[in-house]
């Protein structure tokens, strides 16, 4: 038997649902042969945009849906999402530094990491409003180690 | 959250009994630590051995953990798994953190300089 090597589902707008839509998308990724190494990444950069959605998108309120597709192909791990949040604004997807490390303990950065992983653990990258969904596509090459 | 905290060697050592710190528990793990952490002296070595996974909100947490226990009390990291580690080289957050493989190797590290 084949193993499946797609998947497509919708889930709540909350932290809570991410966690349980995360650990569906690594069970479906064990299933088609996904390596942990390789599966480890993509759960970073899914888990990045999925948050991004339910804090930014829809403001941590906790309604709305969001739609996960998921292809796994033979060189790399295909993903979209899409909701029907606020718009991502343009300056998020300017390209990212790292982070000035050499500050004083106090002025070091808690947040604006996301993205920057998002970044750079992926291989493709493409935001598009349509109406009124956004449609965030990405994809993490297969093959990784470490 | 599940945390816990004993003292070995002059280090206060914070275990996470917990596979993930991501953005459903940011804000508990950073009460739980000053929890575990307020009206005490010396070096911190947090265990994240455990920890298979960590997210942005994570990492922001244990940042936010490092600033609440001030230039005093030097916060170190062990047991760092890989796709852990990975989060920490790609924000650059591995220069600001004292990382060991192990909890031993903070000790030791410890013996070796008394």
């Amino acid at each position: 038997m084949t193993p499946p090597q797609a998947i497509e589902f919708q889930f709540d707008a909350s932290e809570q649902a991410v966690r349980r839509a995360l650990s569906r998308v690594r069970q479906f990724w064990q299933q088609a042969g996904v390596s942990d190494c390789d599966a480890g990444q993509a759960e970073i950069v899914l888990a990045e945009a999925l948050n991004n959605v339910v804090e930014h998108a829809y403001c941590n309120t906790g309604a709305g849906r969001i739609e996960l597709r998921c292809r796994v192909g033979s060189d790399q791990i295909d993903m979209t999402i899409l909701d029907q949040g606020g718009p991502v604004p343009a300056h998020v997807f300017a390209q990212r530094t790292g982070p000035d490390t050499d500050v004083p303990l106090n002025d070091l950065p808690e947040g604006g990491f996301g993205w920057m992983l998002i970044q750079k653990m992926t291989c493709y990258l493409h935001y598009q409003r349509v109406g009124g969904t956004n449609c965030l596509c990405f994809a993490v090459l297969r093959g990784g180690n470490g | 959250m599940q945390m816990s905290s004993t003292d070995r060697g002059g280090y206060q050592i914070v275990l996470v009994d917990e596979n993930r710190i991501d953005a459903a528990v940011a804000i508990a793990f950073k009460d739980r630590m000053r929890n575990l952490t307020e009206g005490r002296a010396g070096p911190v070595v947090l265990d994240l051995g455990a920890v298979s996974f960590i997210d942005s909100s994570g990492l922001g947490a244990i940042v936010a953990a490092m600033k609440q226990l001030g230039k005093d009390r030097q916060l170190h990291l062990a047991g760092l798994m890989p796709n852990v580690a990975k989060v920490f080289r790609l924000t650059r957050m591995d220069m600001v953190f004292t990382i060991h493989d192990t909890v031993d190797g903070v000790i030791d590290l410890h013996a070796d300089r008394a």
